[in-house]
């Protein structure tokens, strides 16, 4: 009857380990989004406990909180997911009293489309999505996306050219390239976008979002479609990593922290808010993940060296910006078969 | 007999019940969502729209390429090029199972008992490292310039600049999920193989049967149940494959289990075409599942009579 | 055989060795290190993710012995008459992707029975395949067993408490354990159930290494795989050698 007494530890042992702490914040953001030690910090000073975890397109940050019930308080989507969680009523409306901090967010990247007057987000990251390659391996380097589809420039390169595992950002490359709108996504726009990809694809090594940068520093692959935070990163180990804006516009985000409505934490979410809008805060984040912050009281100096001159801080002009919007659910379907076919 | 058989279903009654809960309904009411009408994510109103969608395309083949005729053909509508190229995955991984299990559980059975759990530990040990952190090992020896180019470029097998292309195919996808799943058809045909009465393999030797004859005609058909238990599990579980085409695939070809996966987890979701697809995944598992019990039944009368 | 041990091996010992790399991708070697068990032993994160598997896998290995067993038992008294169906019943969840059930839970937990998804909601999907597996190990080590035992035992004496203690549970108790650590090991490394049906900060370590993956592979994941590979390996050597002092005695 020795397993009995066992049975009866192991119970009592899970019983105790139930009962949570009575104050935590539970973050669903971005992998590379926020330095572990930002947190730490936050609960020493406010005796908030945070949890986090990780999501890695905003497609799977959508279909996780779209019930209302995902048990999470602090999400961080980009801009166009941000308007869609908006229609959703998924997020609670901000309160200014208790952000002392927005006055420190650069005006650059506030009252943008999805988010007049700051009501639902607070944007906290940007970044783009463009070219990057080995200097040492890519002799006649891309300039534009273009470029991206011509047989005799992509021959050289075969099987060392990976693009992004995501719909929405891969299909914007052929737009862009036909000099359509991502944005607007006629049926017709898509098919011919699907031509070139199609035309594309056999000299690609893999779709990869999670791990390109990683192949492209260690040399596996020598030209990618990557975010320039990853690419910062990359260049940060290897110097022969180049990174273009291609010439027609580059897809461009904000990531933004937002509080779900179905938090019971508010209050307490609005205080770590207000925590990360902190310079000193926000850059140990940016110098840990690489992505620029919209912080505008970081003082330059104290950004860290390797992101000088990195993919990172490449700001394209404000014309070249291609902010994506909610696509609705027709053209997201499109979209999305697109991909699919393409995989086919 | 009455009490006794009372209370033998008594003593059913919780774990049917939990299977009734945590596995019939839900089954149930995926049968259901796929007949429902989508909305953020569900509502519980009778639509066809799933189906439809899943019709879409009609099911006639196109050409990969229009210019380039050598590329071949594929299947207009997605359902059925991604259900078609995920029954030959399954089915290769099955066919490489059993390929490899087959010989190894045939070898361990003839060892001394002390070998033969050394040899069972050796299989099972993939078991118990992670499969994701394994699927990256596979990277790490197929990727280009990874370790089994070197190896070649060492013996001048390949050249300097060859390659072999491994990774980032539908082999990679096919190689890593053989070995991920050989234990699953390993176990069984072992178990099988260990009931085996060697007497009659040495008495069809003394009525003159060759090596070849005695394979086929006498330890196969004996054998047959835990073969096709083996194939069963590997092809369930291969068709349902979820991280294998991500990592060793490149994400480059659809399989029905990320297909499903982005059904659900992606937004915009469609819970009623995902239920549709999950049926569809199941009706080609349940049709595997029903063939194999048939010829497996088969069999067993035939030895009977 | 040989050939097959290269393949089954070679994996594993590329696992392991990567994972004393000095450099940070898990496919390229650079320089012996130890650093990745360093970086480990501090990983609160993967220790908190460890927990909860360990609870999980705890929680649901209990629950589909204690009624997997209970069936089969029950199973086994009833002696044929119309029971085919039960078994059959037993085998369907083994035989239905893991993804079916997964998603097919996840649609159970939001639209039908809405419940905060976590460790309850992991654990139901668990059972489910564990139980399955307890029932088919128990029944297999039951269909052996003489039922004129039992009733020898009541004709000396025993109550039929004492003749299930004594008799018929002994006999089963390798069939227990072997279902018990099937279940278990299986629900240690499930990974798609999990993904489903996980709640807010809850991550077992399938799940937790596949966020891992997305972030971008170190070594830190090999010396992770390499810990828990020793572990299992030397839980297993540990029970060979019970088990031979066992016979021993």
């Amino acid at each position: 009857m020795r397993l009995s007494r066992l049975l009866a530890i192991f119970c009592l042992a899970t019983a105790s380990v139930t009962a949570a702490p009575a104050q935590t914040l539970k973050l669903l953001v971005w992998e590379e989004y926020l330095d572990p030690s930002v947190l730490k910090a936050f609960t020493k000073e406010t005796g908030i406990k945070v949890v986090e975890d990780n999501f890695d397109d905003n497609e799977g940050l959508m279909a996780k909180t779209g019930t209302g019930k995902s048990g999470y308080d602090i999400v961080s989507p980009s801009d166009y997911a941000v308007q869609i969680m908006v229609r959703r009523k998924l997020l609670a409306e901000l309160d200014h009293a208790a952000l002392k901090n927005l006055k420190n967010l650069s005006p650059d990247f506030t009252d943008l489309y999805y988010n007049r007057g700051q009501k639902f987000a607070v944007p906290y990251t940007w970044g783009t999505s463009g070219l990057a390659y080995n200097k040492k391996k890519v002799k006649n380097p891309p300039a534009s996306w273009a470029d991206m589809f011509e047989v005799g420039r992509l021959q050289p390169l075969k099987g060392r050219i990976s693009m992004l595992d995501d719909a929405r950002e891969v299909a914007a490359t052929a737009l862009l390239a036909l000099g359509l709108d991502p944005n607007t996504g006629k049926p017709g726009d898509l098919e011919k976008a699907a031509v070139l990809l199609r035309r594309q694809k056999p000299f690609l090594a893999k779709y990869d979002s999670a791990s390109a940068e990683d192949s492209l520093a260690s040399g596996e692959t020598w030209l990618a479609q990557g975010f320039s935070g990853d690419i910062a990163t990359a260049q940060a180990e290897n110097p022969d990593i180049a990174y273009v804006l291609p010439k027609e516009g580059v897809s461009f985000f904000i990531d933004n922290l937002c509080i779900l409505q179905e938090s019971k934490n508010k209050a307490a979410a609005h205080v770590l808010l207000d925590y990360l809008m902190r310079p000193e805060v926000a850059l140990v984040s940016m110098n840990a993940m690489k992505f620029a912050s919209t912080n505008q009281a970081i003082k330059a100096e104290e950004i860290d060296a390797s992101l000088r001159g990195s993919a990172a801080l490449m700001l394209p002009a404000r014309e070249k910006r291609v902010l994506f919007m909610d696509p609705g659910q027709e053209m997201g379907d499109a979209v999305e078969a697109l991909f699919n076919d393409l995989k086919n | 007999m009455m009490g006794r058989s009372r209370w033998s279903w008594f003593l059913m009654l919780p774990a049917l019940l939990w299977l009734g809960v945590f596995f019939v309904v839900p089954l149930g009411m995926t049968a259901l969502a796929a007949f429902a009408r989508r909305g953020e994510p569900l509502e519980w109103t009778f639509s066809m729209a799933a189906w439809a969608e899943l019709g879409r395309g009609g099911f006639g083949v196109v050409a990969r390429d229009p210019d380039d005729a050598a590329a071949g053909w594929r299947f207009q509508n997605e359902a059925l090029a991604v259900g078609w190229r995920t029954f030959w995955v399954s089915v290769a991984t099955t066919a490489g199972a059993l390929l490899i299990g087959f010989p190894a559980a045939l070898f361990m059975v003839r060892r001394p008992a002390r070998w033969r759990r050394v040899l069972y530990g050796l299989i099972m040990l993939p078991l118990v490292a992670n499969s994701l952190i394994l699927a990256y090992a596979w990277v790490t020896l197929l990727r280009r310039d990874g370790l089994v180019e070197k190896f070649l470029r060492t013996l001048g097998v390949l050249g300097e600049d060859g390659s072999l292309g491994l990774i980032y195919t539908p082999s990679a996808v096919v190689l890593g999920m053989i070995y991920w799943y050989l234990p699953f058809m390993v176990y069984p045909v072992y178990s099988s193989l260990e009931k085996f009465d060697w007497r009659l393999m040495e008495a069809a030797a003394d009525l003159g049967a060759t090596a070849w004859q005695r394979l086929v005609h006498v330890l196969w058909p004996l054998a047959l149940p835990g073969i096709m238990t083996g194939c069963l599990l590997v092809f369930v579980q291969a068709a349902g494959t979820l991280v294998f085409p991500e990592l060793l695939g490149g994400s480059k070809t659809r399989l029905l289990g990320p297909l499903i996966h982005d059904k659900f987890l992606s937004y915009p979701e469609n819970y009623p075409l995902g239920s549709a697809l999950a049926l569809a995944l199941m009706i080609l598992t349940t049709l595997g599942v029903w063939q194999a019990l048939r010829v497996s039944g088969e069999r067993k009368d035939n030895s009977v009579s | 055989m040989l050939l097959t041990s290269i393949f089954l091996l070679v994996p594993l010992v590329v696992l392991v060795v990567y994972s004393f790399s000095g450099s940070r991708y898990a496919t390229v070697w650079g320089g012996f290190s130890t650093q990745w068990y360093v970086r480990l032993a501090d990983n609160v994160e993967l220790r908190e993710a460890l927990w909860i598997t360990l609870k999980l896998g705890g929680l649901s290995t209990l629950l589909a012995t204690v009624l997997g067993t209970a069936a089969a038992l029950g199973h086994w008294r009833l002696r044929g008459g119309g029971t085919r169906a039960v078994p059959t019943f037993f085998y369907l969840p083994v035989m239905v992707p893991e993804i079916v059930l997964g998603l097919a839970l996840l649609i159970f937990f939001t639209k039908v029975w809405t419940v905060e998804r976590g460790l309850w909601t992991m654990t139901a999907g668990h059972v489910v395949f564990g139980v399955c597996y307890v029932f088919a190990v128990v029944s297999a080590r039951l269909r052996g067993f003489d039922g004129r035992l039992l009733e020898a035992a009541r004709d000396l004496g025993a109550t039929p408490w004492q003749a299930f203690r004594l008799v018929q549970l002994p006999m089963m108790l390798p069939g227990i354990v072997g279902g018990a650590l099937l279940s278990l090991a299986l629900s240690l490394d499930e990974f798609v159930i999990s993904y489903f049906v996980t709640g807010a900060g809850i991550s077992t370590l399938p799940v937790k290494i596949f966020a891992m993956m997305k972030k971008g592979v170190t070594p830190e994941i090999n010396a992770l795989a390499t810990v828990l590979l020793m572990a299992s390996v030397l839980l297993a050597l540990l029970s060979i050698m019970v088990q031979g002092k066992h016979r021993a005695d």
